[in-house]
């Protein structure tokens, strides 16, 4: 390895600013790297042809395999003591607690086994926007107790990118179903009910793309169902330069688990559509199937989310942000004695209304 | 020759004595000659009523019993109006019977000539403001004629439909077959012990207003409470649960709804085969159900005020 082979690599490890030097840092709101210290920003792709250009040396070499090497070389992993999970940062950013259960306990080593996802969306959303939209969430929320998104609650935030299996699925094959169409008509004082009872059947083939599930055990699946869902649209091809700053987790499930799920989303979403195409009918009911899924394609990607640690009332309460779209979502806990005086209030404003409505109709109706 | 003449007179004379003895007509006054046309009562004549008021014969009210049809003996008529007067004195309701032949051809006819007959005649003038009384009405003019008992004023309220039923009922046979005497003391007897036995309970809450129209009872408001809590109930759920739903944002997506590519949706198999038919009728009843009773109301006469009646009799 020569000399200037080194500090290359060195730069785009560190994320250097390519016009003085200094550490860079991607800013979610600008979508470009912003230099602290001169001001300077720079696309994802002026910051690689920056690279590209420094590393002529390694222009034979294919870019898959460099980056691989790159992760090994220059990403540390945290592993929870407490819960076991493995979170990677880059040298700057240091972990001091564990994101998911927020353990201190963690062990740091370098990054050891296969890291290398294919797409990721960018932070879109800053730390400020999830803190804001904590604070926001009384608003609609009578039964939230009091001071229950007070700032001082948050414990700990944290934008972890998640590793997410993007599955394409395609879905083929029948729909059985009974349907019946009823008609009504009156002839004379005869009313007449007419029902033609039909064996339905609707077949065809739909394809799926880029149906998420998440691929961490330490994560609630429904926390990540919850958030979704995130425009594919901005999917973009990995670099781990967009990790800067921010904090990763290797995936830890994959496989047939994680593909039951997907699977069974697109074959009730078929089912529907083949239902609901079967259109003249005044009743129908799903018989049986014989919908078969095809994976057809499996990507790994990181999905930017804030997580949000709140401790109220000595208890932990998990709450996450999409980091692109900024919808937040959590179990924000029920005041039991605001929940008895709606309760009490909403019984006694309804029984009023319904009785003076009663009365009213009384005097009018005679 | 001429004492045969003279027998023949002193005959003729005794027999129109004889028939004048059966049949003494109730005496009768002409309208024309007084104030009001004879009408004493509160009621306004004016164009629209002043035929029904000349055609209505002015009688002497004290007489009670109106026989114009000539079917009781003046004994008979004179126990009966006997009878009347004890019933007056003991309910303050007049009782009254009258009997003509009339032409009529429906038996609305009748009530409207009944009512003004009680209307523009004194009856309980002495009593109260709405002249309570009671009063048969016996047309003979043909075969199998028609009589009706009519209320007015108080009466309404002890005499009600279905007790004038049972008395038109009770009277029957003996109109039927000509046994006048019997049936119209049976009909005062009758009326007495309805007297005897109060108000009738289907009337309870009705009034007789100022022109003596029965007034059903102001309807009671009877709140739906238990209707109320039970939607009240259904309400709060709902919106507590909405509430709830609310601060329970975590769910598990079932569906991949948001991730199909529209484009690739082919429908190829579409297979509708029909299995089997059958048609159900029923007959639409256009019978809205009972209506539950105590819906009374007076008719009125064209005198302005209110009276009721039974059903009737052809007979």
């Amino acid at each position: 390895m020569t000399e200037e082979k080194k500090i290359v690599n060195e730069d785009t490890l560190e994320n250097r600013c390519p016009a003085c030097r200094a550490s860079i840092k991607y800013n979610p709101k600008l979508k470009k790297f912003k230099c602290e210290y001169c001001g300077s920003e720079f696309t994802l792709e002026e910051m690689k042809q920056h690279s590209d250009n420094a590393s002529t040396d390694d222009k034979n070499k294919p870019k898959k395999e460099q980056k691989v090497k790159d992760d090994y070389n220059s990403y540390i992993t945290y592993r929870c003591e407490s819960c076991g999970a493995e979170i990677i940062a880059d040298e700057q950013t240091a972990a001091t607690f564990c994101v998911y259960c927020g353990n201190t306990a963690i062990l740091k080593s370098k990054l050891s086994g296969n890291f290398t996802p294919d797409k990721i969306i960018p932070f879109k959303k800053e730390k400020e926007e999830a803190i804001k939209a904590f604070k926001g969430l009384s608003k609609g929320r009578p039964l939230m107790p009091k001071d229950f998104n007070s700032e001082k609650n948050i414990e700990k935030i944290k934008g972890v990118y998640i590793p997410f299996w993007l599955y394409d699925i395609n879905i083929s094959g029948d729909v059985n179903m009974t349907g019946n169409i009823v008609t009504q008509w009156t002839s004379g004082d005869t009313h007449y009910t007419k029902t033609d009872k039909y064996n339905i059947v609707r077949g065809g083939t739909m394809d799926y793309h880029n149906i998420p599930v998440d691929g961490s055990s330490r994560f609630d699946n429904d926390i990540m169902n919850s958030i979704e869902p995130f425009a594919f649209a901005e999917l973009e091809d990995y670099n781990h330069a967009y990790l800067s700053g921010f904090y990763a987790e290797k995936y830890d499930e994959e496989g047939d688990k994680v593909y039951e799920e997907v699977k069974k989303r697109a074959l009730n979403s078929s089912k529907d559509r083949l239902y609901s195409d079967a259109t003249r009918y005044t009743s129908k009911v799903i018989t049986g199937d014989n919908l078969t899924a095809t994976e057809t394609k499996k990507q790994y990607a990181m999905l930017p989310v804030w997580m949000v640690n709140v401790k109220y009332k000595d208890k932990m309460h998990i709450f996450a942000m999409n980091g692109q779209t900024g919808e937040f979502i959590g179990n924000i806990p029920l005041d039991g004695k605001r929940t008895l005086i709606y309760t009490i209030l909403i019984f006694s404003i309804s029984f009023a209304v319904i009785m003076i409505g009663s009365y009213l109709m009384f005097i009018m109706g005679g | 020759m001429k004492k045969f003449k003279y027998i023949l007179l002193v005959l003729f004379i005794l027999l129109i004595g004889l028939i004048n003895v059966n049949a003494q007509t109730p005496t009768t006054r002409n309208r024309e000659e007084l104030d009001n046309l004879g009408v004493n009562k509160k009621w306004n004549i004016n164009e629209n009523n002043r035929s029904n008021v000349l055609r209505t014969k002015l009688v002497d009210s004290e007489e009670k019993i109106y026989d114009f049809s000539n079917v009781m003996t003046d004994e008979e008529i004179e126990k009966l109006k006997q009878k009347s007067i004890e019933f007056k004195n003991k309910t303050n309701m007049e009782i009254i019977i009258l009997t003509d032949s009339l032409v009529y051809s429906s038996d609305k006819q009748n009530e409207d000539y009944a009512a003004d007959f009680y209307d523009y005649n004194d009856f309980g003038l002495d009593l109260d403001k709405n002249y309570s009384g009671v009063l048969l009405f016996r047309n003979t003019y043909e075969e199998d004629p028609y009589y009706n008992i009519y209320t007015f004023g108080e009466a309404q309220l002890y005499f009600d439909y279905y007790r004038l039923e049972s008395v038109l009922d009770d009277i029957y046979n003996d109109l039927h077959s000509g046994n006048y005497y019997e049936g119209f003391n049976n009909y005062i007897s009758k009326m007495d012990s309805y007297y005897d036995s109060g108000k009738s309970s289907e009337m309870e809450g009705y009034t007789i207003d100022e022109n003596g129209y029965l007034q059903a009872p102001p309807k009671k408001y009877h709140p739906p409470i238990i209707l109320a809590l039970g939607i009240s109930s259904i309400i709060t759920l709902i919106i507590i649960l909405i509430l709830i739903k609310k601060n329970k944002m975590i769910m598990k997506e079932t569906r991949a709804d948001q991730y199909i590519d529209m484009k690739s949706v082919k429908i190829s198999n579409r297979q509708d085969v029909f299995i089997t038919s059958h048609t159900t009728q029923h007959t639409i009843s256009s019978d809205s159900g009972s209506s539950g009773g105590g819906s009374f109301h007076s008719s009125s006469g064209s005198s302005g005020g209110g009276h009721s009646s039974g059903g009737g009799r052809h007979g």
